[in-house]
């Protein structure tokens, strides 16, 4: 397969990033060691997140989560009267099983490509008189199969980049599902971890004098952690579910590698503000196997006074990178390139000064696996 | 008839087998089900392509490493209610195994077995063990992975996984005509999700008769 790989180093300092149903931070056992974990889906909803809030991507690259399909295809059909527009709009959605309720949300969330919803607005209007008739709801709606087939095939995708990278599931029409592009590991510590407590006591500020105690306590668990965290963007795949538009297939997967690098999930960083940025980001370009590294860490790695545990983590990463290569041979071709803002020695791994010149390498790589 | 290993080896896995809704089990070793779609996807087959060729092969697995049972509990914010007619937040409580590691062998045709340990080395769609944030590590691609042997023999004779010797006797499950019922053999292209029944024989292998590992061709490259 054409892939992207990226390898990320990060050390935070303690905090509580991804937590469970008892507030504990996630862990998994790991060569025989608890470890500090962040969870796959916890990373992706932060690059989505950052592909709307940085923003990485423009919204007609970008799908939306909604309900409201009517007043969105409404504006976008605003130029036509309403009397006519609405009732067109209602039998459209109905035909296609997205019933519209009273107050006119449709009974799905659905997500959907920016583009789709134009696209979709742009079909009703072809079919306007063919949609004119009476609104009878979901099942009993009577639009020809012509019609319908045609508002259909505008449901593709969209050319939305985070649809093409996640995916979409819509268990009652499996035939419009996309199967996601990218893959994001679990982040796992390279070190082993220990639970930690902190107990607090909170004081209520109108007590008397006379009355010391405190007006709650508990305690909260955390951990610090050097992370491992992989990904790999299968490009093939981004540029099917983008239909063929490679100049978007590598605006995305240049967006998705900044967001996943330089992202990481919020929890309880208001009382921990662990905003630490990688200390060592690696790509792999190529076609061939994907490699995820954690087995680097599978030995935890131990902390030394004398050297610091990401340093020690970088060094342990490289030589599995290497002794991979040798077992298992490089991809072909093959792109490679890291930032390391660590003291370790990274071998014959290319090393850049900055992140607008390892984008540059990226940019270049993807360019000739996808002939851009 | 020949034999194809793979290793399933990572930090998470999962191996469902009966599980709907928001309590995902883990059955303890890989599945038919998984296994045949780890292939398909190692192959580039679509989920609506039809898979008989490769639920056809006979599948052994061998335990080299129990892992442990854990959850992942999860959250999703507005999933649409199973009656279509409200949003909710919903929980999940994933289960799987923590730092497993298998050996697993497929018996059958020498041209079908040889075509998937080509795609293993070169995947057309990225390869997971049991859901898509599960990724194996290292990969399971062996490079001498193909074996004359039938199935039994091969997992018998291909070395620990681990380094050294195993420290306790080992699971080894065989399809076979009778056993343990598990119900995870694909009887339809993937879309379907249609699993028929499949009976499993479990033995224990003693630790003694297995070779030390790491696999020679591991080992002779490290420096």
């Amino acid at each position: 397969m054409k892939l992207l790989e990226v390898h990320v180093l990060q050390t935070v300092v303690p905090s509580n990033l991804n937590r469970d149903d008892t507030g504990s931070p996630k862990d998994a056992l790991f060569g025989g060691f608890r470890r500090a974990r962040i969870s796959s889906q916890a990373q992706k909803r932060a690059v989505r997140v950052a592909f709307r809030d940085w923003p990485l991507l423009e919204p007609s690259e970008r799908a939306v989560r909604t309900k409201r399909l009517l007043e969105a295809l409404l504006t976008r059909l605003s130029d036509l009267p309403e009397d006519r527009a609405r009732p067109a709009i209602e039998n459209a959605l109905n035909s296609l099983g997205f019933g519209v309720k009273e107050g006119g949300a449709s009974e799905y969330l659905l997500f959907l490509g920016n583009r789709e919803l134009d696209r979709l607005a742009e079909a009703i209007r072809a079919n306007l008189e063919a949609l004119s008739g009476e609104v009878k709801g979901k099942k009993k709606t009577d639009v020809s199969p012509e019609v319908k087939k045609a508002l259909e095939k505008v449901l593709d995708g969209g050319k939305a980049v985070d649809l093409a990278l996640f995916g979409r599931m819509l268990a009652d029409r499996p035939e419009l599902g996309v199967d996601a592009a990218a893959q994001v590991a679990h982040a796992l510590s390279t070190h082993k971890v220990d639970r930690e407590f902190d107990f607090y006591t909170a004081v209520d500020d109108l007590n008397p004098k006379e009355e010391t105690g405190a007006g709650m306590m508990g305690d909260v668990e955390f951990y610090s952690a050097t992370l491992y965290r992989y990904a790999v963007v299968d490009l093939q795949t981004l540029l099917e579910n983008l239909q063929g538009d490679k100049e978007l297939a590598l605006k995305g997967a240049l967006a998705f590698f900044a967001a996943f690098a330089s992202t990481l999930p919020s929890g309880k960083q208001n009382s921990f503000a662990a905003h630490n940025p990688p200390l060592f980001v690696a790509f792999r370009a190529g076609e061939g196997l994907p490699r995820n590294l954690a087995t680097a860490f599978e030995r935890p790695i131990r902390p030394r006074e004398d050297r610091a545990l990401s340093a020690l983590s970088v060094e342990a990463l490289v030589r599995e990178w290497e002794r991979f290569d040798r077992a298992f041979g490089p991809l072909q071709p093959e792109w490679k390139g890291a930032i390391n803002l660590t003291e370790a020695e990274t071998g014959t791994l290319p090393l850049v000064e900055d992140w607008p010149t390892l984008r540059g390498r990226i940019e270049e790589a993807i360019k000739k696996l996808l002939e851009v | 008839m020949p034999t194809l290993l793979l290793r399933l080896q990572g930090p998470l896995q999962s191996w469902g087998t009966r599980s709907r809704f928001d309590y995902r089990d883990t059955w303890p070793y890989p599945t038919k089900s998984g296994v045949v779609g780890l292939l398909a996807a190692a192959l580039g087959r679509d989920r609506t392509e039809d898979i008989s060729d490769l639920a056809a092969l006979r599948l052994g697995v061998r335990v080299d490493r129990r892992g442990v049972l854990k959850v992942d509990y999860q959250t999703a914010q507005s999933v649409v209610a199973a009656d279509l007619k409200r949003l909710r937040d919903v929980q999940s409580w994933r289960y799987f195994l923590s730092d497993a590691a298998f050996l697993v062998g497929l018996e059958g045709d020498r041209f079908l077995l040889q075509s998937l340990h080509r795609a293993l080395l070169n995947p057309r769609f990225p390869l997971y063990l049991g859901r898509k944030g599960y990724l194996p590590s290292p990969p399971p691609y062996l490079p001498d992975g193909l074996r004359d042997e039938p199935l039994e023999e091969a997992l018998r004779r291909y070395p620990y996984l681990g380094k050294g010797e195993p420290r306790e006797d080992l699971l080894l499950a065989l399809e076979a005509p009778q056993g343990r019922l598990v119900y995870d053999q694909p009887v339809a292209p993937f879309s379907q999700r249609r699993f028929g029944a499949r009976y499993v024989l479990e033995k224990v292998l003693p630790k003694e008769e297995i070779p030390k590992g790491p696999p020679v061709w591991e080992e002779a490259h490290v420096d």
